[in-house]
């Protein structure tokens, strides 16, 4: 299988002033030292907890922030390297699919023009009638039917469920080879939120699309993905087939989370005990030392004194974590 | 079963005035809770769980009003029905019988001023002694699952988790006998989601607390509740035991509901509810459900269908019964 | 998929203009607000008042042959002054004078302010700096005592006034638009427009100043208004054009030609109201604007 997106070492450093005069900065780790390859064909799964880094690595994959380390290879090119004409070419090749559908589309901009945007941008040489065809059918292929009907109208005339498919199609209608999708379904209604992850499945079984699915719902990440990998504080902790990261978590913290998820089946009631250590708040500052330490059950001293190697311990999957030294 | 409820909604109808139109938001509700209970109301956005939950409080307030009904409520005194209550005998129910968490909670604590004083204040409000209040404000921290060093801390230092339990810790501050969770957990990642639930559900035990849920994660109360109602459009559409419900759905509308939601077995193909839910401004002749309905026939566009028994304390609404 | 054909009827539909349509939907909107409806009759009154005094005042404000310090009477409705000058004719042309004079500072300082505003919140960076710089410059320097040093020494022409008025009568928007603009940028449709290859221009274009319309148009009201009062008050002063028919100079006369001796009271009132009215006009408007676009909440 060929790569699509390949990072390495890809690091972000957020940098916040306080104090006096603003002199005292601390610097947040939004990304640290990430490596993960995306193949063609493939939906990729990103889960993480709200802070893990995992939307600044989808911003990160599109080339929409700076990077302070790292490069991020598109087909083999350093999307940092890229020069104005080849960023727009870029630009044609990938999409992105919001979270909130009442944000990502102008209130005052008709659902046809915001979704012909792109088409009109990236394919000048269509005329007007190609154009409002190939909306109607992208349209229809988001399940927005009969299409007619939406294309005058205004974004508040819709409900949630029609703009994310709006959102949807307008990602996908200048036929890019990449999309991040961004928490694509955690505003939506739970009976809505199934038809739009067969939609999602259904551009990568039949438009060949190959697609990273950021989210903090694993249950709905494993749904959709081929492989998922396990966001924390920055880091990749565990990369993997997405059946063997549910059946088979290796590391201590992908572990607290699957245990965490809640699971419709009255069989398996929680007990009163309570799970996985304090809560607190932490962040990454670039400590050498594993960055799961402060609340792992499992805390060695070796865990505090050097950062664990990402390494395949089975065939396709990766865990950053002494235990499986 | 066979107490007399702790609280018991009686034919309880809600409106709100928007824009000329009138949205029906609960519509014709009955429901008990007992002690002891721990009652999840399920539904979607639009649905009405979290109006009819301010029922309970009599919360409701401009542009919504009380079209009918009761909620009774057996505190020592017999039972009283909360909607007709004088302002004075309210403000100590809403502490010191029946509390309530909410979403947005983690956000409305008072960001000048100490954990410590937040406690102290709602206490001593609701006639508290003094001399105990400091005890108390370690007492409930610690239920709440928090260390007693956190009372100096100001909300802005604490995670949102620990302003959740904050905020429980305020829940509990008078004893009250019933707790309602408005989408307590919604906001909060799922390993701190989980903590806090297990937390409530061990006060529950400990303290012998009956618990509301009020939620859209119809997986989620499947781990919490024993006693589950799912609302649509303004309706209790489906009561049952969680065992019951999940094994053998009545209502077409939570048997869908419970496939559009993916479990984590791979390969079990799941699929979206057609359709939007009904406009409530406007009069619904038959059952709310119908023009989405799957199983739908003529009866159920000419007549509203009754939430009624079929055996074992299932209650459904649907003709199909 | 279905292949549908075009149709021109469909054509058009995707391809008819909208803005008018929401303008007439804003418009019907303001119309049904109470105060957004009084302050569009108060302010379309005054136009209509100004028009009829450019067309057809009873007489021409400039001519002098009436008797001076007369009361109103039948043949001068508003009475005579110092020179025996129609003081209604003045006034209705002057009306006129200053509305122009508001209107034109209120759409050049809409201008640079809207422009300096919006540059600055969507580029950021060293632009954003520099600009908002100049921005405190022309904020902390005094208004008035500088408007009165510069009318001094610059030529004495309306034309001047106009254009010392509207380069001290935008900063303030620009920095409303400012930070309307950080908002706004971060929006995820924003992002989205990035992503389908728009250009920062028409980005700006297209999902940033439709925003900020209501907000604009707001405070070129008040520039307006502030516009008609600074000119007035440079007039009263004897700064500026003093041969312009204006109110300005209406209450320069007044109190320059003895029209408190005379306790002519006819002669001060009317430019006094007209500024009381167009206040009151212009509060009442932004008001209705205010709240028909505010927000709503939900879809």
């Amino acid at each position: 299988m060929n790569s699509i997106i390949e990072t390495n070492q890809v690091t972000k450093e957020f940098v916040t002033k306080r104090g006096f005069l603003k002199r005292t900065t601390s610097t947040t780790r939004a990304l640290d030292q990430v490596n993960v390859t995306i193949n063609e064909n493939e939906i990729f799964g990103l889960i993480g907890e709200s802070g893990s880094g995992k939307t600044t690595l989808g911003l990160a994959i599109l080339r929409l922030i700076d990077l302070n380390q790292g490069k991020i290879n598109f087909f083999g090119e350093n999307i940092y390297d890229l020069k104005k004409r080849q960023l727009f070419n870029f630009r044609e090749k990938t999409q992105m699919i919001f979270q909130d559908p009442y944000s990502s589309l102008n209130p005052v901009v008709t659902i046809y023009k915001s979704v012909s945007t792109p088409l009109k941008v990236f394919h000048k040489e269509m005329s007007e009638e190609q154009v409002v065809d190939k909306v109607i059918q992208t349209l229809e292929t988001v399940g927005l039917t009969p299409a007619d009907q939406f294309l005058n109208k205004f974004p508040s005339q819709m409900s949630g469920g029609q703009r994310q498919r709006v959102g949807i199609a307008r990602a996908v209608i200048s036929d890019p080879d990449f999309i991040v999708a961004d928490e694509p379904v955690s505003m939506l209604d739970v009976s809505l939120r199934a038809d739009i992850l067969n939609i999602l499945i259904n551009l990568k079984l039949k438009l060949n699309k190959s697609m990273m699915f950021i989210s903090h719902d694993i249950t709905v990440t494993q749904y959709v993905s081929d492989r998922i990998a396990v966001m924390h504080l920055g880091q990749i902790v565990e990369m993997g087939e997405s059946g063997e990261i549910i059946k088979n978590p290796l590391h201590p913290y992908t572990k607290t989370l699957i245990d965490s998820i809640p699971v419709p089946d009255p069989n398996k009631k929680w007990n009163t005990d309570e799970i996985g250590g304090q809560i607190s708040e932490y962040t990454n500052e670039g400590k050498n030392e594993c960055s799961y330490a402060n609340k792992c059950p499992f805390v060695k001293d070796v865990c505090r004194e050097r950062r664990p190697d990402f390494k395949e311990v089975e065939k396709n999957h990766f865990v950053a974590c002494v235990l499986y030294d | 079963m066979m107490s007399f409820p702790l609280l018991e909604v009686k034919d309880i109808s809600v409106e709100y005035g928007v824009d000329g139109k009138t949205i029906k938001a609960v519509n014709h509700v009955n429901l008990e809770i007992n002690k002891g209970d721990v009652v999840a109301i399920v539904g979607e956005s639009g649905s009405g769980k979290s109006t009819l939950a301010m029922t309970f409080l009599n919360l409701i307030e401009k542009p919504g009003r009380i079209r009918n009904g009761k909620v009774n409520y057996r505190g020592a005194k017999g039972v009283v029905d909360v909607l007709r209550m004088r302002p004075v005998d309210l403000m100590r129910y809403r502490w010191k019988e029946v509390s309530m968490i909410f979403q947005s909670a983690m956000n409305s604590l008072n960001p000048v001023m100490r954990i410590e004083g937040q406690l102290r204040d709602v206490m001593i409000e609701h006639g508290t002694d003094e001399s105990l209040v400091d005890a108390k404000i370690d007492e409930k921290l610690k239920l709440a699952g928090l260390t007693t060093s956190i009372k100096k801390s100001y909300p802005h230092e604490l995670s949102g988790g620990m302003k959740q339990r904050v905020n429980i810790a305020l829940a509990l501050a008078c004893d009250p006998k019933l707790l309602i969770a408005d989408e307590a957990t919604t906001a909060l990642d799922v390993v701190v989601q989980r903590q806090i639930l297990t937390r409530l559900l061990k006060l529950k035990q400990d303290l012998s607390l009956s618990l509301v849920f009020i939620t859209h994660d119809i997986s989620l109360v499947a781990n919490i509740a024993e006693i589950i109602n799912v609302m649509y459009a303004g309706k209790i559409v489906e009561r049952a035991f969680a065992k019951q419900l999940f094994e053998n759905p009545l209502h077409p509308y939570t048997e869908a509901l419970l496939q559009s939601i993916p479990t984590l077995e791979k390969g079990t193909a799941i699929k979206g509810i057609k359709g939007t839910p009904p406009d409530l401004s406007k009069e619904i002749k038959g059952c709310p459900f119908a023009d989405r309905c799957p199983k739908m026939f003529d009866r159920c566009l000419a007549e509203p269908p009754e939430l009624k028994n079929v055996g074992d304390n299932h209650y459904v609404s649907c003709h199909l019964y | 998929m279905t292949n549908v054909g075009i149709d021109k009827e469909r054509m058009e539909a995707v391809t008819s203009s909208r803005p008018t349509k929401r303008f007439k939907d804003f418009m019907s909107k303001l119309w049904k607000h109470r105060k957004g409806k009084a302050g569009l009759i108060i302010l379309f009154g005054l136009v209509i008042f100004a028009l009829i005094g450019h067309f057809a005042a009873p007489y021409n404000p400039l001519a002098n042959n009436a008797a001076a310090f007369q009361p109103p009477s039948h043949a001068h409705l508003l009475g005579t002054d110092y020179i025996g000058q129609d003081i209604l004719s003045w006034f209705m042309v002057g009306t006129g004078t200053s509305l122009v004079v508001g209107f034109t500072i209120a759409i050049l300082s809409a201008l640079i302010g809207v422009t300096v505003g919006v540059i600055a919140g969507y580029f950021g960076g060293k632009i954003d700096d520099v600009l908002m710089r100049a921005v405190d410059v022309l904020l902390v320097i005094p208004g008035f005592p500088l408007l009165v040093i510069l009318q001094t020494f610059l030529p004495p022409t309306l034309e001047t006034t106009v254009l010392i008025l509207s380069i001290l009568g935008w900063p303030f928007l620009a920095r409303v638009i400012r930070s309307q603009t950080l908002t706004l940028k971060e929006r995820q449709y924003v992002l989205a427009s990035k992503l389908s290859g728009l250009s920062g221009m028409q980005i700006i274009f297209r999902d940033i100043i439709p925003m900020l319309i209501p907000i604009i148009t707001i405070n070129a009201i008040f520039i307006a208004v502030g516009g008609v009062v600074a000119q007035a008050g440079l007039a009263f002063f004897g700064l500026g054009d003093l041969r312009s028919v204006n109110w300005g100079t209406e209450l320069y006369y007044f109190f320059n030609q003895d029209g408190i001796a005379y306790k002519a009271w006819w002669w001060l009132l009317p430019p006094g109201i007209g500024i009381i009215i167009l206040g009151l006009g212009a509060n009442f408007l932004s008001n209705g604007i205010f709240e028909t676009t505010k927000p709503q909440k939900g879809g």
